[in-house]
């Protein structure tokens, strides 16, 4: 006979039982499994920042108008139209074609240059490095606003200058079309692919395609037969993720496209609250429709993340691979390079400071006349100082909070596997799957009644669900490069779960956390999704009074304002830069 | 394992805590009228104790900026803005009064509609400010809401720099038949009725209004022939200057004045049968800062309030006790709208109340004819 | 019977040597600002099997990956069969060389069969030439069996035979290994070594092999490089260096080595050691310098055994350990601690007095470390 012994999930094999030792002939006592505590707290936390307010999304769907309105009464009327009508088919299918284009396009050229830019060595390279990424702090929709003063079909300003200056009167590009928008959706996801797949790239074992030259083949042919295929599982994980955003993006079709013949789904959700009339149940089914779709992609993304962990391995001595000379063509590259930066950084911004700087929507060059009123007028606003304040309130808090919850998050399904491991994995990760606005409506609905509603906090809550995704993701990554057994000695020579955390864990950690911050920095500062709908006007960020300013056709204010955010984002990067000494980049993806 | 359950359970005790107590003071007592006549000295002193107010309004953001400004300036009291168009804010406001969530403090919106909405569900005070009889009584509710930000009106607006002479005159002439005119194809963009209650009802009249015989589906069909281009209020104007397109079909007055007086090379003209409503503002019920939104409204009705209100917006003052000094009037182009010929009263016209509520057949028709997608 | 010395090797082995002739001339190899080779010069012949061996750090990988083209020189040059492949200013890149090279990490590509690793390198030939030369390096290779499997399936053993089969099938002019054996457990090692140098034979081509493991580079090498630091510390066949180590890292770094340093007389036959220790052998080093007397622990006898021998000293034991095929002894000279290999029937214990003897022909000097 033998007993047997469990302790903390490690089963240790049986003992036999000593000879003369008598043994009970009850059954053996097994010390039960608790599910740890940190695990416990981590999806209480998740259950009122993520589960909530989707939980909330349903039910509002079942209403028959806004909940906690006089007249309100449970109601399958918005569910049926959305589910089981044909009336948003043709949306829905819009929008999923629409994503999947955008998303396909996006890896497609930030593949291309994520391998240019980490394997040739392109001259300038940290120039185009910066420049592929620097779309990202900018609003979308203030980028959006910028594309339509540059490319608006009648007014726009290269059609406009390039008719007088050549003499036609030739439409030259339409932003407003289909092309317009997927192009400006581009131009905000392309950064997002380039990370991802950068990120794979440099991770990569350089034996792996030195084998390849080794064995005689060139450049491209090592890059097509060796790298891609490797490296393939990422670009499918980047390829899920930008699809989710993209099915879940409202401002820049709703900037740019009421004329492209069908409404994306998520503007149909914007429409739903905001238009009159309005029916924020239609709202709420739609982001429930939404919310399948993009769950699956979601599902579809991890999959594809475990594949690629499984190509990745780390090379012998850690190397990572190392840069190939080539003449000739890079050249022609850098040119290619140039032109994208060109036209997703450079020519956004420039527009944007004429924007700032003439009094009214005039776009011929002939015609402009210059001024600083709409500086003045942002200037003069009295809440303008408040504004600012709130969004430094948002970027410095919402960071913080949601990384320190991305760490705890990270852990627990890192470290402690098993049931609640994984559902808390993917609990954390369906904010991705729910678009801002439905999200921050499920927000709005969970806090109607408390006093934190209309406040900063409700926004900094509903923020911090949003992007927690991010967060753990990051954590995750950097929490599965450090070695268990580091974590284990502390635990040998004393030190408690959490007090390990603290002083060996957490350290480790830092140079993953401190990415995941600045990119967090970024999109809270830049965000308008969340807080448009749940700030009140003393808790206003100015992405917010920016948002306002373009729903009330004072665009130029809007650039000001814009241009001013853009200006804090990258205060607050070079301030990361010099002070904590991490870098925006895809190293520590 | 046990000492982190007690942290966790301890931090999220202090947070709960922290959180509820963080705003719930319970609001001070309005004061009320003895007599019909408020005691001034008494109300100003309790509004300024209480220190601010919020104001939830649709109008323009500077707009609101700039008028409310001046209440602040006289009597030190922090006016905070919250701007939504129309809907949204109805929307908000009634939610959070539905959950007795007292945010806003006065109330004010273009749709009379939403606004005698509220005041059936007594979200809105009663009180009358001692200025009331100033401002005309058909567009007032009596006791609850008044027209301080006076009234606008649809036009169509036209861009001088696009047009020929002769184009302007035909124009100006039958400003819908021209938007209907085939030599303005592509040149034309709309705003959609979908945007306000106003602008259904501007299209409504001239398709199964008293419009209908002159103009009916018929000259909107033109319209839609055009191929126009889609845009609400604000940015219908801003495209309009930018040279989107020539001919800007429902845009308010309000919006295309001002940018007029900024010099931009846009004018508009009225159409014969043409809507019109007035903003409706007013206390709301169980206001956390109920004075200081009691002394708003005297202020706002007073006629120096109306008149600055007057020279932002360039809309014809409310009150009665206003001289129409605007600047709009001496403009060339400028022809006062019709008042007599205005429809307002399409904010308690049951058919058109019927036709263009959520379930009704007037808002999809209009989005065949013109092939919006919505 | 594994050749000695070049001379040695039979004509035949030579004849049959196919690959070329390598020459590295003062190669100088920088990273950044640290110099990692330091100007060394080599030659291999056609057939040879040549190992770079030494401490992490010497420059070995390096230079391999310099041969390789996968590193780039800042001085010198590498000449393959009489042309320059590198050099400070050309560079012939890694595809266009004919070289092939097995990986530490093998390099198995996880995306591909275990045939289409093979026949990767296969150009301009027909689909079933490519299969009856990926078929029979498969067989050399004893993996017929795996073809169609995955890379990631195999064992570590398993996917160092398909770097090797992949490294071979192209006929490459020379084959460079960079510590193939490293990640494999002792047993596999071992039997892994015996194969390759088999391999390597049979098929005959030259060979630029790095390891720091001196068992490694003493069985299979016909001459082995030893670096330190960036510079060759001595090149020669292994019998060489381990019978007659140029410098005390050299005696030190293969095989176990005995040091008793003090001068030599001017003859250069007798070494005047500290603790008085004197030490005579039959090979005279420099006479009059300081010097380092170094003998193997397996030439080390004790007690009867030592009494005709020419050199005999008192020393004392400190520990004993049982080593399976002989005692390991650890004794104390005046002139410091030795080692000795005795055999298992020794009667000794820590504490014993013992006379041990070296005979003088098993001793060589070598030249005092300066510093030391």
């Amino acid at each position: 006979m033998t007993l047997r012994f469990e302790t903390d999930g490690a089963a240790t094999s049986p003992v036999a039982a000593p000879p003369g030792v008598p043994l009970s002939p009850r059954r053996e006592r097994v010390a039960r499994k608790r599910p740890p505590a940190l695990a416990v707290v981590v999806f209480i936390i998740l259950g009122g920042l993520i589960a909530g307010p989707v939980a909330m999304v349903f039910i509002g769907a079942f209403q028959s108008t806004s909940l906690g309105l006089p007249g309100n009464t449970l109601s399958f009327d918005a569910i049926l139209r959305v589910y089981a009508s044909t009336e948003y088919l043709p949306s829905l299918f819009g929008t999923l074609g629409m994503a999947v284009l955008v998303a396909a396009l996006a890896v497609f050229f930030g593949g291309i240059f994520a391998w240019l830019l980490t394997r040739i060595n392109i001259p300038l390279r940290p120039v185009w490095e910066l420049g592929i990424i620097v779309p990202l702090f900018l609003s979308p929709f203030i980028g959006a606003l910028a594309w339509l003063m540059l490319a608006a079909p009648n007014s726009g300003m290269i059609n406009v200058n390039l008719r007088w200056l050549l003499g036609t009167d030739q439409t030259f590009v339409d932003i407003r079309s289909f092309g317009g928008v997927v192009f400006v959706m581009l131009l905000y996801y392309i950064p997002y692919a380039y990370l991802l797949v950068s990120s794979a790239l440099k991770n990569m074992d350089p034996s792996l395609e030195e084998a390849s030259y080794m064995n005689g083949r060139g450049r491209i042919e090592t890059a097509l037969k060796v790298t891609l295929p490797i490296v393939r599982p990422a670009l499918t994980a980047a390829f899920f993720f930008v699809a989710v955003l993209a099915t879940g993006v409202f401002v820049v079709p709703g900037v740019l496209g009421l004329n492209t013949g069908f409404s994306p789904l998520a503007v149909e959700v914007y429409r739903s609250v905001t238009v009159f009339p309005s029916n924020p149940p239609i709202g709420a089914a739609l982001g429930t429709l939404l919310f399948w779709f993009t769950l699956g992609g979601v599902y579809l993304y991890r999959r594809s993340v475990r594949n690629a962990n499984r190509f990745v391995t780390v090379g012998a001595r850690g190397t990572r691979p190392r840069v190939i000379k080539v003449r000739g063509w890079r050249h022609v590259a850098a040119v290619g390079l140039a032109l994208y930066v060109l036209l997703a950084a450079v020519l956004p911004y420039a527009v944007l400071i004429v924007m700032s700087l003439t009094p009214y929507a005039i776009t011929d060059f002939r015609k402009m006349e210059f001024s600083f009123q709409s500086l003045i007028e942002v200037i003069n606003t009295p809440d303008v100082l408040n504004s600012f304040a709130n969004t430094l309130w948002l970027g410095v808090l919402t960071p913080t909070l949601t990384v320190l919850v991305g760490l705890c998050v990270a852990y627990v399904v890192v470290r402690q596997r098993g049931r609640i491991g994984a559902v808390v994995d993917y609990l954390s990760t369906f904010p991705i799957a729910v678009p801002g606005i439905v999200f921050a409506t499920g927000v709005l609905w969970l806090y109607l009644r408390s006093p934190i509603y209309a406040t900063l906090a409700v926004v900094i809550i509903a923020l911090i669900g949003a992007f927690l995704p991010h967060a753990s993701r990051f954590a995750s990554a950097g929490l599965i490069q450090i070695d268990k057994s580091l974590e284990e000695a502390a635990r040998m020579n004393g030190a408690g779960q959490l007090r390990t955390m603290f002083t060996i864990t957490f350290p480790l950690l830092k140079p993953a956390l401190l990415s995941a911050w600045i990119l967090l920095f970024v999109f809270s500062t830049r965000e308008v999704n969340e807080a448009v709908i749940l700030s009140g006007p003393r808790s206003r960020p100015l992405a917010v009074l920016a948002w306002n300013y373009v729903e009330q056709g004072s665009i130029r204010n809007a650039a000001v304002v814009g241009l001013f955010l853009t200006l804090v984002m990258i205060a607050g990067i070079v301030f990361a830069r010099i002070v904590l000494r991490t870098k925006l980049d895809s190293s520590n993806l | 394992m046990k000492s982190i359950r007690r942290i966790a359970a301890v931090a999220a005790a202090a947070s709960v805590l922290a959180v509820v107590t963080a705003c719930s003071a319970p609001a001070p007592e309005a004061i009320e009228p003895t007599d019909g006549a408020v005691d001034m000295e008494a109300l100003i002193e309790a509004a300024k104790t209480e220190g601010e107010l919020t104001f939830y309004g649709d109008a323009n953001e500077t707009t609101l900026q700039t008028w409310t400004q001046a209440f602040t300036r006289e009597y030190g009291i922090t006016v905070n803005i919250l701007r939504l168009p129309g809907s949204q804010l109805f929307q908000r406001f009634a939610q959070e009064m539905s959950a007795g969530q007292y945010q806003a403090d006065v109330f004010s919106i273009a749709d009379r509609v939403s606004m005698e909405n509220a005041v059936e569900q007594d979200w809105i005070a009663e009180y009358t400010p001692a200025g009331a009889d100033l401002y005309p009584a058909e567009q007032s509710g009596a006791g609850y809401f008044y027209p301080v930000q006076n009234g606008y009106f649809q036009t169509v607006a036209y861009n001088t720099d696009l047009l020929s002479a002769a184009e302007i005159e035909l124009i100006r002439e039958d400003p819908i038949a021209a938007a209907g005119d085939p030599q303005f194809e592509g040149r034309v963009g709309v705003n959609m009725p979908q945007s306000s209650q106003q602008a259904a009802a501007f299209y409504y009249r001239l398709a199964e209004g008293d419009g209908a015989e002159d103009y009916g589906w018929d000259a909107l069909e033109a319209i839609a022939a055009n191929n126009p281009l889609f845009y609400s209020s604000a940015t219908l104007v801003q495209n309009l200057i930018a040279g989107e397109y020539a001919i800007a079909v429902a845009l308010t007055d309000s919006l295309a004045a001002p940018q007029v007086i900024g010099g931009a090379p846009i004018e508009f003209v009225y159409p014969e049968l043409t809507t019109g409503g007035y903003f409706a503002t007013g206390v709301v019920e169980n206001a956390q800062h109920p004075n200081a939104a009691r002394l708003f409204m005297e202020w706002a009705t007073t006629p120096e309030a109306n008149k600055l209100y007057t020279q932002v917006t360039q809309t014809v003052p409310a009150n009665s006790d206003v001289v129409d000094n605007r600047v709009i009037v001496d403009e060339d182009f400028y022809v006062s709208p019709q008042i007599d010929t205005v429809w307002f009263d399409f904010i308690t016209d049951a058919d058109f109340l019927e036709a263009s509520a959520a379930d009704g057949e007037f808002l999809p028709e209009w989005n065949d004819v013109f092939g919006y997608s919505g | 019977m594994t050749p000695t010395t070049l001379a040695d090797t039979p004509a035949s082995t030579l004849a049959a040597g196919r690959g070329a002739a390598l020459e590295v001339k003062d190669l100088r190899i920088k990273y950044g600002d640290v110099e990692a080779v330091k100007g060394i010069s080599f030659s291999i012949q056609p057939g040879e099997f040549l190992t770079l061996l030494g401490p992490s750090g010497c420059g070995k990988t390096t230079t391999l990956r310099c041969i390789a083209g996968l590193e780039s020189p800042s001085g010198g040059s590498i000449e393959l069969d009489g042309k320059v492949i590198a050099s400070a200013t050309t560079e012939l890149p890694p595809e266009k060389r004919g070289i092939n090279m097995v990986f530490q990490s093998y390099a198995v590509w996880p995306h591909m069969t275990v045939a289409k690793n093979v026949g990767y390198g296969l150009k301009n030939l027909s689909k079933a030439e490519v299969a009856e030369r990926v078929d029979e390096v498969l067989g050399l290779v004893g993996l017929t069996k795996y073809a169609k499997r995955y890379g990631t399936e195999l064992s570590g053993g398993q996917q160092q035979r398909v770097a090797l089969a992949r490294a071979i099938v192209t006929k490459p002019k020379v084959l460079l290994f960079d510590e193939p054996l490293s990640n494999l457990d002792a047993g596999l090692r071992e039997q892994m070594r015996f194969e390759l140098l088999e391999l390597q034979r049979t098929v005959g081509i030259t060979s630029v092999y790095v390891t720091h493991d001196q068992t490694e580079a003493m069985s299979m090498s016909d001459r082995v490089v030893l670096m330190k630091d960036g510079v060759i510390e001595q090149l020669d066949v292994p019998r060489e260096i381990y019978r007659r180590p140029a410098t005390e890292f050299a005696a030190n770094f293969l095989g176990r080595a005995n040091l008793v340093r003090g001068a030599l007389d001017p003859a250069g036959l007798k070494l005047a050691g500290e603790g008085g220790v004197t030490v005579v052998s039959t090979e005279a080093g420099d006479g009059g310098s300081a010097a380092t007397a170094v003998f193997r622990s397996e030439d080390v006898v004790l007690g009867a055994a030592a009494a005709k021998l020419e050199n005999r000293w008192t020393a004392t034991v400190e520990r004993v350990a049982f080593l399976g095929r002989h005692l390991d002894l650890a004794l104390r000279l005046p002139s410091g601690p030795i080692r000795a290999e005795v055999r298992t029937d020794l009667a000794v214990q820590a504490g014993d007095e013992v006379v041990v003897g070296v005979r003088a022909d098993d001793v060589h000097f070598v030249p005092a470390e300066p510093g030391s």
